[in-house]
């Protein structure tokens, strides 16, 4: 019995430890980020939006937009990125089986007309392409049809195939962008074109903002319990992740990131990989791993203005699709490039960035749901001292709610998108409310998703056909107007 | 006097062409952006309008097509104002009927040059 | 563990963490209205002194105040001419600069290009562009060919680039040279915008006896192609025979822009079979854009490559080229295989820019088939962005 009390006792204090280390690291980051943020704003007088516009050196851009199933969205998300400011670019919905009437709206919205296309065949992809459509006005947008293989990595490799362009974005058609955000994201491969390679931008949530015509008018921080914890978490994850890293010239992006990559460099890793369910975490790290491994000079840029607002979750059965999935992707990436951990051949990104992801973004779901059992099991049965479980509290989730509130600090001071009292009290709010029952749940399906990744289970489009009538309220909407449901 | 609306959302370009346009004579209005400046032609037209192409939310040049495709304001002279290397712009503004253009960064004097001999060849035509 | 440690320990953390978090929201708070009234004092300062700037800029003698305030108006003063700089040109550009001379913020902005920080010198280095005379130019010359850092040189290019001489462009082109250069794209914006003042200095780096090298060549031809310079025409038609794939495809593309008919031949050269497919890919776009019809029967034999862009662009190519062009897709598009495909849309993409109604597919969707692109695609039309 006292083995595993010892046990029980021991492992309570190396995950105090371990949070410790964590969240110190993360402050770390986020001075290091904050300073970034600071410097770059000093920067903005430097270089105005307007000239970019009218650069003729801005390079053109494919937007690439994958659905499946969204008939509600998809008029509107498509008209506000044909209505981005920028001088060339285009927009490639790629319907991905839709079995609603997505297709349908769009081809009423926009005239379209089936045309032929050769596609390029530089992509592996496996859903055979059905038709192509452009609008008879001529407009630069292209409408790709094909059959659904379950996998929204299949849809934007097609949807690569059959761009023109030398620099790709990709979008989901829940995520809105403001008008000057390819201007924004573009700056690095006009003033850098022979190094820079890919560019990422902060990510903030549409949910509770006001929406009109595909743009965000007004950021706003939504209420409640789940989606102000995931707005603050999205201020935090950005500052640090990001910003943090782009300083020792080691980029990740995270899931869900909006970025621009370079075409030749995405054909080069070969897309968004099928077997792994593919997101820019994983595509960045093949770069990574292929440019280092062709000894190949690079930069990967990252741009923190807001310019990107995502809709979030805000059912519990989603989000927890979501964190699975995530974390399922994380140890997806990692297994698959793990020839690069404490290699010094991949420089930073191998020495600090993946082991750094891997011990602490992904096995902190285990060390949390493993602290949590033992220190139940070890107040139950008297093996713990009562103040050490406050150690914990305050190590782990004080010290957690600490951070998030000066990444939230640092947004007020930099870029000061959320404009009123309120939004700032909730993001503290949400915070604090994010270590109570947040986080811990989280960790539960993070660790699922870690499991699913060893199952080797496939990932999914997030919804399958027909969930989504059950999102929420749906406020009216004429010719893509809405303002996003908040439960 | 002869009125002049100038539409540019940069305050010190309203601020310089006002202060010019002023002192040769010439009533000014100004508008920070596109819905400011069809709402100041709907409620009194001017003589003239400086209309600066890249703003926030509508463009000048979709304003200036608002403007042509409306008969009663159909006929009021417009000048463009347009950054440098703005070519696509400019030829659409003509394509739309403007009068003239003028390169930012701009010289005041020529400014109020070019719109005093775009008014003089409206009136003799 | 002897409870009593964990019990210290925990209240010291808490107390830290706890004042560590207070402090901050504080310095939130503090900041926020702080902001708030530093830029109501700005602005209060600022509409006091701008009609008096607006009348010097108007061509009225400036008042004796305008050169006399100190301290924060006299820094508002600043901010405002220099606001107001940033617009104009000629006369009162002129008379503008002759206040800040005779304020001596002049000397005291080329003292701080001295400074030992460089986000100071980057600064002041950003203003020095406003301010168009010979000794400004000269020390932003000297800033960007000889500072340590990085960021102060970027900040002096793009200033450089305002100042609209040709000394200027000769630096520019110069800096390129350099073991750990300037981005490229900031120092084709600053040529740009020198505009014809640099056009003197690209044709001599680019054809010149003291032509330049490979990249210098290649950025000279790309700005000169995008101020469309028409008589630099023979100076780039001499680097499209041939030389650096990379300097023959700017100088490619830059004819394209120019469309000039003499161009056509040169570049049609480029289509033949043994040049790189990079080169070729940029050579059927720049025929596209010059639209000689006897250019055709060469574009119409780059349909069948297998490299998908150099087909792509000689059937959009070919769709541009009138009649000739329309003929040759249309008895290309009868056959089979990927060069009909091409054709096909091509011809469907023309139809839709008439207010037609394109063909649409004769089969099914097909791609272009197994061989994949070479690798050498990165000039170009693959790579991210120079003079697409």
């Amino acid at each position: 019995m006292s083995a595993v009390a010892a046990a029980i006792r021991g492992f309570a204090w190396f995950s105090i430890l371990y949070f410790v280390v964590l969240n110190s690291a993360y402050l770390a980051i986020i001075t290091l980020a904050a300073g970034n943020a600071v410097v770059s704003r000093r920067r903005v007088s430097f270089a105005g939006l307007a000239e970019i516009f009218h650069s003729p050196l801005a390079p053109p851009i494919s937007v690439v937009v994958p659905v499946c199933n969204m008939e509600d969205l998809i008029v509107g998300s498509t008209r506000g990125l044909l209505s981005l400011r920028y001088p060339e670019f285009e927009v490639v919905v790629v319907d991905d089986g839709s079995t609603d009437s997505t297709f349908a709206r769009l081809e009423r919205e926009f005239g379209l007309v089936e045309i032929d296309k050769v596609l390029r065949d530089e992509l592996q992809t496996v859903g055979r392409v059905l038709s192509v459509h452009a609008p008879r006005d001529g407009s630069n947008l292209l409408v790709v049809r094909k059959v659904s293989m379950g996998r929204p990595a299949d849809a934007v490799n097609t949807g690569v195939n059959a761009a023109q362009y030398p620099l790709i974005c990709r979008i989901d058609a829940d995520t809105y962008l403001d008008s000057d955000c390819l201007l924004t994201v573009a700056k690095p491969f006009i003033e850098d074109p022979d190094q820079v390679i890919a560019a990422g931008a902060t990510i903030r949530v549409a949910n509770g903002c006001e929406i009109r015509a595909g743009r965000v008018i007004r950021p706003r921080v939504p209420g409640g319990w789940l989606l102000p914890i995931q707005a603050a978490e999205y201020v935090r994850a950005f500052l640090l992740g990001r910003a943090g890293w782009s300083q020792i010239r080691s980029m990740l992006f995270i899931s869900g990131a909006y970025a621009v990559y370079r075409r030749d460099i995405y054909e080069l890793v070969g897309g968004f990989h099928l077997d792994t369910e593919g997101d820019d975490l994983e595509l960045t790290t093949s770069i990574h791993h292929r440019l280092r491994d062709d000894r190949r000079p690079y930069r990967i840029a990252f741009v923190p203005e807001p310019c990107c607002w995502t809709v979030v979750p805000h059912r519990y059965r989603r989000l927890a699709q979501q964190r699975a999935r995530w974390s399922q992707i994380l140890a997806e990436a990692i297994w698959v490039h793990r020839t690069m951990l404490f290699n010094p051949k991949y420089g930073a990104v191998g020495l600090v960035v993946l082991p750094f992801y891997l011990i602490f973004e992904l096995v902190s779901a285990v060390v949390e749901i493993l602290a949590m059992a033992a220190f139940v099991v070890g107040l139950a049965a008297g093996i713990i001292d009562p103040a050490v479980v406050l150690l914990f509290v305050a190590a782990g989730l004080g010290y957690g709610a600490f951070l998030t509130i000066v990444s939230v600090i640092t947004e007020e001071l930099t870029y000061h998108r959320y404009r009123t009292w309120r939004d700032f009290a909730l993001l503290v709010y949400a915070a604090i409310a994010e270590n109570v029952g947040f986080r811990q749940v989280c960790a539960w399906w993070r660790v699922r998703g870690i499991i699913d990744a060893m199952l080797r289970r496939k990932a999914k489009w997030l919804e399958e056909p027909g969930q989504r009538g059950q999102e929420g309220p749906r406020l009216s909407m004429a010719a893509g107007e809405r303002q996003v449901p908040v439960p | 006097m002869t009125s002049v609306l100038v539409v540019d959302d940069d305050p010190d370009v309203c601020d310089l062409v006002t202060y010019k346009l002023e002192q040769s004579g010439f009533e000014v209005r100004r508008a920070s952006d596109g819905d400011g400046a069809l709402r100041e032609v709907a409620r009194r037209a001017p003589d003239l309008v400086l209309l600066d192409i890249m703003m926030p939310g509508i463009s000048g040049l979709e304003v200036l097509e608002r403007w042509r495709s409306d008969q009663a304001t159909a006929g009021i002279p417009v000048v463009l104002l347009t950054a440098k290397a703005q070519e696509n712009d400019v030829e659409r503004g003509f394509e739309l009927g403007a009068d003239d253009y003028v390169v930012k960064p701009f010289s005041p004097r020529e400014l109020v040059r070019r719109v005093t001999a775009v008014l003089s060849r409206r009136q003799s035509a | 563990m002897p409870s009593f440690i964990t019990a210290r320990f925990l209240i010291a953390a808490i107390i830290v963490g706890s004042a560590l978090a207070y402090t901050l929201l504080l310095v939130t708070v503090v900041g926020r209205v702080l902001r708030g009234i530093l830029a109501d004092r700005r602005a209060r300062a600022e509409r006091q002194i701008r009609p008096m700037v607006l009348a010097v800029a108007g061509g009225e003698p400036a008042p004796p105040q305008l050169i006399s305030l100190r301290g924060a108006r006299g820094r508002a003063t600043e901010r405002v001419i220099f606001g107001y700089l940033a617009q104009v040109r000629g006369e009162a550009a002129d008379l503008l600069a002759d206040v800040l001379q005779r304020r001596g913020a002049v000397e005291a902005i080329l003292r701080r290009t001295h400074s030992s920080w460089s986000h100071r010198r980057a600064a002041a280095a950003g203003r020095l562009g406003l301010i168009a005379s010979p000794q400004a130019e000269h020390r932003l010359v000297e800033l960007v060919t000889g500072d340590h850092s990085l960021e102060v040189r970027i900040v002096a290019t793009r200033a450089l680039g305002k100042t609209g001489s040709a000394v200027a462009g000769v630096t520019l082109l110069r800096s390129l040279s350099r073991a750990d250069p300037v981005p490229e794209g900031i120092v084709a914006s600053a040529l740009l915008e020198l505009g014809p003042e640099a056009v003197p200095a690209l044709r001599e780096a680019l054809s010149g006896q003291r032509a330049g090298g490979r990249r210098q060549r290649t950025m000279a031809a790309n700005v000169l192609g995008l101020l469309d310079e028409m008589p630099a025409w023979q100076g780039l038609v001499a680097n499209v025979t041939s030389g650096d794939l990379e300097v023959r495809a700017s100088a490619v593309r830059a004819l394209g822009r120019l469309g000039l008919p003499q161009a056509a031949a040169p570049i049609a050269a480029c289509l033949r079979s043994g040049e790189d497919p990079a080169l070729r890919a940029v050579a059927a776009r720049a025929l596209g854009r010059i639209g000689d019809p006897h250019t055709a029967p060469a574009l119409a034999a780059c349909l069948d490559d297998p490299h998908y862009w150099v087909a792509h662009n000689a059937a959009g190519a070919l769709a541009a080229l009138g009649s000739a062009g329309a003929a040759e897709l249309a008895h290309a598009a009868r056959g089979q295989g990927r060069g009909a495909a091409h054709a096909r849309e091509a011809l469907d993409r023309r139809a839709l820019s008439r207010g037609e109604l394109p063909a649409g597919p004769a089969a099914a969707v097909l791609t272009s088939g197994p061989a994949p692109d070479a690798a050498g695609l990165a000039v170009g039309s693959a790579r991210g962005g120079r003079g697409w």
